[in-house]
């Protein structure tokens, strides 16, 4: 069974008397495991893409299961459940809680889902921090972290909960060439271990480490590539 | 997530805008202080002047006399003697739901002790004054039925009048005082009764028979009493029957005709009580009022507020929805956050109410009363000012799309 399959997904914006096709159409199948690139330039609707396989929107019309389920129909409450469980995020801009610690920026998807012992949860947000290398850093709060450090606190995060499919939008579009490097060794090794990565960028030096890569076109996919990925920093 | 960590949430969200949260709460803390202060005060009144009249006997009716009529112009009651001593004793012998009657006449005197002199105002009565207004000696002996039988040139002194003569109580007891120059004996002090209800001290009194007051005194009016009958009924549930008793035997005696008006007027102290306690109650309320007002206007702050902290937040809120969080769970947060403000509000209110209450009555003299009840109403006004306001705050944020969040520079 695939871990998420969207058939003929459309997401229409009705701006005044314009209508925007975000998605015109659009059905994939993602199998565990993979780890997919999601290519396109501004507007191709790559973000909407992202959005809907977040499950932070809904199809306008068409199906979308993930994991299983029958997300396009569900509420917001629901949806917000679905994030928690199936889903972690990692963004461009790293989204930290500011004056928070790192550690406490993990434990929130553990709050949220109902991990009642705050012991619990500490210890499986340090669990997950030292999987991502800042094992050191548990009480440093997102301004005492370099670039890379906080997007691999947001990492971790995303893994707390450990979910099957982790989203990363542009995760190195604010770092340097170095970091980036670092971030997408640490997300190529993820998918190794069996954890789904799709990731969103337009640069296809960050493409290159995924396995397929799709392209988006005026909201619809376009290519559809599997290619031998890069693994490390070297190439 | 629990209601426990949801507060603990709120208060750490609180924390990082210290002294903004503060001056959004300093809102409630005024309303709520103002309100506790004044009602502890407006209570503290009220009290006092209910246990003036209880000492005075809520049992309590005064007759007073007609008023007289001279060339066309109508005197006050009290103005035209129209009570007899027959009518006092008919009144105190005959009448089922009467307890007791006696007369209460004053007159101004100078008082002379060998060393001292005093003007105080003399009464003239009879023993059953004593019970009628639950007041015993502290010194010595009451006035006997043998003393106002045989005109007896003895005196029951107030304790202030006691003070100012000889010094104390118990120096007075078998002391001479010269009245308008008559040598009276003291035989008795009163005990303390403080002041009454209308501010004037109970215990500046000196106390006579009535025959002596009569003869020696005042002029007698024939066979009339210059002065008006206090009269106690049985109990306080009595007092409406014993008042038209009253009216009945004395309309009787004085052979009024039916229609027309009666020559004397009767007071109810009970109805003087329920007077006063009216005036209370209408300041009770309009203190309410002025309450409510401060703490709507508190409740404003509070929104005022959490929209703006709502605003500010908006990416923390798509942050917190990125990763699970339900707009149930986000609506509690923002609630927690306004219901936490207002009620530590209302807490701290009730404590600066309190001692500012105290502060205001030790340095002016006020009687004080911090009633509980007082307090939960105010706090749990407050906590429903803080969720009423705090909700449509609360409900934007809960509302918001996550992806918009997200963005939100």
């Amino acid at each position: 069974m695939a871990l998420l399959e969207l058939d003929d997904v459309h997401r229409v914006y009705n701006l005044g008397d314009n209508e925007v096709r975000a998605l015109d159409g659009v059905s994939l199948r993602v199998e565990r495991g993979e780890f997919v690139a999601i290519m396109g330039s501004s507007g191709s609707g790559k973000s909407t893409m992202m959005n809907i396989i977040g499950c932070l929107d809904r199809p306008s019309s068409g199906a979308y299961r993930l994991n299983g389920e029958e997300v396009s129909q569900k509420s917001r409450a629901e949806l917000a459940i679905t994030r928690n469980r199936t889903l972690g995020f990692v963004f461009q801009s790293f989204n930290l809680l500011s004056r928070t610690t790192a550690l406490e920026n993990v434990e929130l998807p553990l709050l949220y889902g109902g991990v009642k012992s705050a012991a619990e949860r500490a210890r499986r947000a340090k669990e997950s921090l030292e999987r991502v290398g800042l094992g050191a850093r548990l009480d440093h709060l997102p301004n005492q972290l370099s670039g890379g450090q906080q997007q691999r606190v947001a990492i971790a995060r995303a893994l707390v909960n450990k979910p099957p499919l982790l989203l990363a939008d542009e995760p190195t579009g604010a770092l340097d060439s170095k970091t980036s490097v670092e971030v997408m060794t640490l997300l190529s090794g993820l998918s190794s271990e069996g954890i789904t990565v799709v990731l969103v960028t337009h640069e296809p030096d960050m493409a290159a480490w995924a396995r397929r890569v799709l392209t988006m076109k005026d909201g619809r996919l376009v290519s559809d590539v599997t290619q031998v990925p890069q693994t490390t920093g070297a190439a | 997530m629990g209601p426990l960590q949801t507060l603990r949430l709120a208060l750490k969200a609180l924390r990082r805008n210290l002294l903004r949260s503060f001056l959004t709460a300093l809102g409630i803390i005024i309303g709520v202080a103002a309100v506790i202060a004044m009602v502890s005060i407006g209570e503290g009144a009220r009290r006092r002047v209910e246990a003036s009249f209880a000492s005075m006997g809520t049992n309590l009716l005064i007759i007073m006399p007609g008023s007289s009529m001279s060339g066309g112009a109508r005197g006050g009651f009290g103005s035209q003697p129209t009570l007899t001593r027959d009518d006092l004793r008919a009144i105190g012998s005959e009448l089922s739901m009467v307890d007791a009657a006696a007369p209460d006449l004053r007159v101004g005197a100078q008082l002379q002790s060998e060393e001292q002199n005093w003007a105080t105002s003399v009464r003239g009565t009879t023993p059953s004054f004593f019970r009628i207004r639950q007041w015993n000696v502290a010194q010595g002996v009451s006035l006997s039925d043998s003393d106002v039988d045989s005109g007896a040139k003895v005196v029951v002194l107030g304790a202030t009048v006691a003070e100012k003569l000889f010094g104390s109580a118990r120096d007075s007891v078998g002391q001479l005082v010269r009245i308008k120059g008559v040598p009276f004996q003291v035989v008795g002090v009163l005990e303390k009764k403080g002041q009454s209800s209308n501010g004037q001290d109970n215990d500046d009194t000196a106390i006579v028979p009535l025959s002596t007051y009569l003869s020696r005194l005042s002029p007698a009016l024939g066979r009339y009493l210059p002065g008006p009958i206090l009269v106690s009924a049985v109990s306080p549930e009595a007092v409406p029957t014993a008042m038209s008793q009253v009216t009945a035997l004395l309309r009787e005696r004085h052979r009024i005709a039916p229609g027309a008006e009666d020559d004397f007027n009767i007071r109810n102290l009970a109805e003087v009580a329920s007077a006063q306690q009216e005036g209370a109650d209408t300041l009770s309320s309009l203190l309410a009022s002025i309450a409510a007002v401060s703490l709507l206007v508190g409740g404003i702050g509070i929104m005022n507020i959490m929209l703006v902290s709502v605003t500010e937040r908006t990416r923390e809120i798509g942050i917190r929805m990125a990763v699970g969080a339900t707009p149930g769970q986000v609506l509690a947060q923002f609630l927690a956050e306004a219901l936490t403000l207002s009620l530590l509000g209302g807490l701290i209110g009730v404590v600066a109410g309190v001692l500012i209450a105290q502060q205001l009555s030790s340095s002016f003299g006020w009687s004080l009363y911090v009633r509980s009840d007082v307090i939960v109403v105010a706090t749990v006004f407050s906590g429903l000012v803080g969720v009423g306001f705090g909700l449509y705050p609360a409900l934007k944020a809960s509302r918001m799309d996550p992806i918009t969040a997200l963005r939100f520079e």
